[in-house]
């Protein structure tokens, strides 16, 4: 019975069923493979795994602690002679104690771009063109005059007699007294001196005073740190462009540095994100992190460096503040 | 004096800043002659685009008709660029092996020291974002890429806009065809 119903149409018939079934099939396999992002292979990746990995030998700090950041735009990362932590944000600036308990909070005038602590406990907190300065307290106390149109403040660094400005919109640093009164600007190009100031492709800026009064400034167009006077005079410079461990990376590096009591000099960099501790003299010393420690793209690592000598680092788009200890001889976190 | 006076234009050029979007703005203005000024026409955003390389491949013309376009009043003119030089170039010359283009379309040259500008031949560019997401990465961004409406088809469906994973293709108006990167951007750097 079954043989007789195989007429040469019933075959037909099955066959063009099967077929466009598998046809539908392979059309949907294409369709999903071609749609999907994971199936895309891009042919012109740009790719920077190479130089992803840092020297174990170099990487002599751990991550001993985070504080999670519960603040809107995290931008300014300070710490005061007593270790406390501070970060500024677009509303408002929180503060922790050196253990990383949460030591009070209050609200800014306008959103911050960078803060600093003056050594009576002023804090001084920029926003894109000027600086409001509050009371130990939070208290606000006075607002400076505005940089002008165009500027863009994206370091900060105070002294017993002075506050610096590092302008990323003129790129010059702005030297002030502490009650706001402007003293003098440093980075002028004089092409006449072979002086060109600096080269600030992108908002990439900042400045740190050493315990000696020494200006370390970044030049990240020039990819390399500089040392200056408080009376704007160049006493030296170091840096290379480089993807190794050793130099700085990118068109705009670092982006950010802080000093540490000892002297040493800690810069932060974008595109390989990495943490990295120089001598004064600009030879390396140890790696902090390296990329692989940050999320990729991760961008705008401020820093600071507290009388312990650890080494803290503001993760904004990660909502944390990292806080790094050097391993003690021995290999161990002390 | 043929190559002072180059020099001079491109020192003028370079002191104008922004003029490459104006020449791009004068460009649009040209190819919406002719054309209704309301007609939509293609164009990708550059904020969305995540630079996945098919702008190169998709496109029904060959070349594609993406091109990386190049806002000079963002440009930082870094000696270093790395939307031109690959990450590991051994050395910073302009040999190809030293390039991130895949086709030699950016060229670079010395304007005054510290400087040196950055031009796309667009008859080269295939529009594959390799320079873009260098520049993206290491640089302010100034670099991004742009369907040019002298070229392209304004096919009913783009090729690329029905694959693009970062949904970066719109239809905007003829007489505004282009999404700059703007002077506001000019110092974010991915910062901002
Ligand atoms: S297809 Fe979309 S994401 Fe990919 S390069 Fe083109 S615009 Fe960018
Ligand atoms: S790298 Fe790609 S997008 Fe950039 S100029 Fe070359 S071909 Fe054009
Ligand atoms: S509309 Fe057509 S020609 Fe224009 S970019 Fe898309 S695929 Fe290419």
């Amino acid at each position: 019975m079954d043989e007789g119903r195989r007429t040469p149409a019933v075959v037909l018939y099955r066959v063009l069923v099967v077929a466009v079934i598998a046809g539908v099939l392979i059309l949907l396999a294409v369709l999903i493979f071609r749609y999907s992002e994971g199936a895309h292979m891009n042919p012109y990746e740009y790719s920077i795994e190479e130089f992803m990995d840092v020297p174990e030998e170099l990487l002599l700090w751990d991550e001993a602690s985070v504080i999670e950041l519960d603040i809107a735009q995290p931008a300014g990362l300070a710490v005061d002679a007593q270790d406390r932590i501070f970060v500024a944000g677009a509303q408002e600036v929180a503060i922790w104690n050196a253990e990383g308990t949460a030591a009070g909070r209050f609200s800014t005038l306008a959103p911050a771009r960078t803060i600093a602590i003056g050594p009576q406990g002023q804090i001084f907190v920029a926003s894109v063109d000027h600086v409001n300065v509050y009371g130990p307290d939070g208290s606000h106390e006075s607002e400076w005059t505005s940089l002008g149109e165009g500027a863009f403040i994206s370091g900060m660094a105070a002294t017993d007699d002075a506050v610096y400005l590092a302008d990323a919109g003129s790129k010059l640093i702005w030297r002030f007294d502490t009650s706001g009164r402007l003293l003098s600007q440093i980075g002028r190009p004089r092409p006449s001196a072979d002086y060109h100031g600096f080269l600030i492709p992108s908002r990439c800026f900042d400045v740190a005073a050493a315990t000696d009064g020494a200006l370390w400034i970044t030049n990240p167009g020039r990819l390399r740190v500089e040392k200056y006077s408080p009376d704007g005079s160049l006493d030296a410079y170091w840096g290379e462009p480089s993807m190794g461990i050793e130099g700085f990376c990118g068109c705009c590096n670092p982006t950010h540095l802080a000093v540490t009591r000892q002297g040493h000099v800690v810069t932060s960099e974008k595109g390989l994100p990495r943490v990295k501790v120089y001598e004064p003299d600009g030879s390396l010393n140890t790696v902090v992190a390296g990329p692989r420690h940050f999320a990729p793209g991760t961008v705008g690592l401020d820093l600071a460096a507290d009388s312990m000598g650890r080494v803290l680092v503001l993760d904004g788009g990660a909502g944390l503040v990292r806080i790094f200890v050097r391993r003690s001889e021995e290999g161990k976190t002390p | 004096m043929k190559n002072d006076d180059k020099k001079t234009k491109a020192r003028r050029r370079f002191l104008a800043g922004g003029l490459g979007a104006a020449a791009l703005g004068a460009l649009a203005q040209g190819s919406t002659a002719g054309r209704r000024a309301d007609r939509p026409v293609w164009q990708l955003d550059p904020y969305l685009c995540s630079q996945c390389g098919r702008c190169a491949t998709e496109c029904v013309l060959k070349p594609s008709a993406v091109k990386c376009v190049h806002a000079y009043a963002m440009c930082g003119y870094c000696e270093l660029c790395f939307g031109y030089f690959l990450p590991g170039a051994r050395s910073l010359d302009e040999s190809a092996e030293n390039q991130t283009c895949p086709t030699g379309a950016i060229r670079r040259r010395f304007i005054e020291e510290p400087y040196f500008e950055y031009v796309i031949d667009e008859p080269l560019c295939i529009g594959c974002a390799k320079c873009v997401t260098g520049c993206n990465t290491f640089g302010n961004g100034s670099l991004f890429l742009q369907v040019r409406h002298d070229r392209c088809l304004n096919c009913n469906e783009c090729a690329i806009a029905a694959v693009c994973p970062a949904d970066a293709f719109v239809r905007v108006s003829a007489s505004r065809p282009y999404i700059f990167k703007g002077e506001n951007d000019s110092t974010s750097g991915g910062l901002s």
